[in-house]
């Protein structure tokens, strides 16, 4: 009987797979075929990527030393500075022919973020110690209004470059900070491995930070080829969720030719003339214009683009993972079965996970362990609203600077009125939904209610979407206004 | 503290049970946390009921939500700050 189960189990194509990808050989031959998936989905610098994948694949006890420098490759492959708003604002500076000297600013900032570990561990009594990732905040703060100063040329370039590359490591810096406050220092070196790493360069840290990472990490031959199997079908789910943008763009908004159809067509660049249903931005520039679509247009535009917007957040999370999967860190999933969730926290929770780790980690626990603990209940929800609702604000408005250049600091936090709205909102529906779970009110629905709370929660998150974008072209009154229009004829 | 490594497990179990209908049984070295057994929410419920129930007090510098991915690594936790 033993025998026979064993050798069923020997037979099967997974097995069959894994015992290929367990040889080094057969690692490489799945980069290959990973990667060529990867430029088919037009994915930036995949080759990069792939030659970054072909390495851990290949050296697989060598996976940490090979983070470190493909770390720095891309964070000069990929800079995280938006050069559109550098070449708009450089000619006031007289600096438009000295913008490659950001690169200057590369190594300062990362010094400063060791400097500043260094003062933690130097002087652990003092305010940066107790309070590490305000410290880092406030660092962005000073940088600001540093690039706000009447600056010129060269010293122009370099401090709002730091500004810019400081604003998109902060919460890399945060992880990495507090992760060796007092654990083994030795290790700080090696970790900025996980800055902004080959798999994830954007704001949000995919696979949070090194502690999370080193225990997700592949200890053997068995976990990698089961890490890097795992990482492989995810890549296939974001080929078929971006399949199904595709198919939208093309046959739905009927995006012009020569736009890209993987992603959502961008309001501010892309006229659509005759979609079979407007995007919603398109809606609500209609409805601004005194000319609105019907109701029921209103509806599916508005019911669309939250769709379309969940499968690209997917797809994207998908592929990030995934990444990170085939360099050997079988980490969760950036997006769940986010429609199976029974409340509107845990919609939130499945959504996007990274983020709302991000912000359990930095706004929710913090709160949470400091402040009333007396009273239990306003705890959570004052916690939560901390995370979901400030929080939330917070790392969008750091993030976005081209808006802080363009328009300047009082203006730019003026135009994320309408965020904050949503943020408030979306703060104060998790905090409850929490709260109505840990009081057993609302828990596993089944049948009839399992399909009403499914409703109440699409028709939250689908309302609450109308407030989620900050623009310059939309304020506060507008998106109420779409919102009230979705209920009268 | 056996009486507490029991208390924590049941109420491991408990949260499990009735946050994520989990009833499969709960090891004393069981990953917890990077499983994805228990989310964030539950890791509050669980470090709630330390406080309560043990006086814990958590210095929110030294927070790791990792502290909480077994019965043995919560256990550790008690054991020290009652060291």
């Amino acid at each position: 009987m033993t025998i026979a189960v064993a050798e069923r189990i020997e037979v099967t194509p997974r097995a069959k797979a894994l015992a290929i990808i367990r040889t080094r050989a057969g690692r490489l031959a799945l980069v290959v075929v990973f990667t060529g998936l990867m430029a088919g989905l037009q994915m930036s610098h995949w080759w990069a990527i792939g030659i970054c994948l072909a390495l851990t694949s290949a050296f697989p006890q060598h996976r940490r030393a090979i983070l470190l420098p493909a770390a720095a490759a891309f964070a000069l492959l990929m800079p995280a500075v938006d050069f559109t708003v550098l070449s708009e604002l450089a000619p006031q500076h007289a600096a438009s022919s000295l913008l490659r000297m950001w690169s200057i600013a590369l190594p300062i900032v990362w010094a400063i973020a060791f400097a500043y570990l260094w003062i933690i561990h130097r002087f652990p009594k003092s305010i940066v110690a107790r309070r590490p990732v305000t410290g880092l905040i406030a660092i962005l703060l000073l940088l600001m209004a540093a690039s706000a100063a009447p600056l010129k040329g060269a010293a122009w370039v370099i401090v709002t470059s730091m500004t810019m590359l400081f604003a998109q490591y902060l919460w890399f810096f945060a992880y990495w900070v507090t992760e060796n406050l007092s654990r083994d220092k030795s290790k700080a070196i090696v970790r900025t491995g996980f800055w902004r790493p080959f798999w994830g360069f954007t704001a949000v840290p995919y696979g949070k930070g090194a502690n999370y990472l080193e225990r997700v990490e592949a200890k053997n031959d068995d976990d990698l080829a089961t890490s890097q199997m795992k990482g492989f079908k995810l890549l296939i789910w974001a080929i078929v969720l971006t399949s199904m943008i595709v198919l939208v763009n093309k046959f739905v908004y009927r995006v012009p030719p020569a736009t890209s159809l993987t992603r959502l067509p961008d309001p501010g660049l892309v006229v659509l003339s005759n979609p079979v249903i407007p995007t919603y931005p398109m809606s609500l520039e209609a409805m601004q214009a005194g000319t609105p679509y019907s109701l029921p247009m209103r509806w599916a535009a508005l019911l669309l683009y939250f769709v379309m917007r969940v499968a690209g957040l997917t797809a994207w999370g998908a592929k990030v993972i995934a990444i990170a999967r085939m360099a050997g860190f079988n980490a969760f999933r950036n997006t769940y079965r986010p429609f199976e969730a029974p409340t509107i926290a845990e919609f939130y929770n499945r959504i996007y996970y990274y983020f709302k780790e991000l912000l359990v980690a930095f706004f929710f626990y913090p709160t949470y362990l400091r402040y009333l603990k007396k009273w239990p209940r306003v705890r959570l929800f004052i916690a939560t609203l901390a995370a979901a609702g400030f929080g939330n604000w917070l790392f969008h408005f750091l993030r976005d600077q081209d808006l802080i250049y363009r328009h300047g600091f009082w203006n730019a936090l003026w135009m994320y009125r309408s965020y904050a709205v949503y943020a408030l909102i979306l703060g104060s529906a998790i905090g409850i939904s929490q709260l109505r779970t840990i009081a057993n009110k609302q828990k596993h629905p089944r049948g009839v209610a399992k399909l009403r709370a499914f409703a109440v929660i699409m028709f939250f998150y689908i309302l609450i979407s109308t407030f989620e974008e900050p623009n310059t072209r939309h304020g506060l009154g507008d998106y109420l206004n779409y919102c009230i229009a979705l209920f009268v004829p | 503290m056996s009486i507490a490594r029991e208390q924590v497990r049941d109420y491991v179990q408990k949260v499990l049970r009735e946050n994520k209908e989990d009833t499969d049984p709960v090891g004393d070295g069981d990953s917890l946390v990077l499983s994805g057994r228990l989310s964030s929410l539950d890791v509050v419920d669980v470090l709630t009921f330390l406080e309560g129930q043990f006086g814990f007090a958590m210095d929110p510098n030294d927070f790791d939500q990792a502290k909480f991915d077994s019965v043995d690594s919560i256990v550790e936790m008690l054991d020290k700050q009652h060291a």
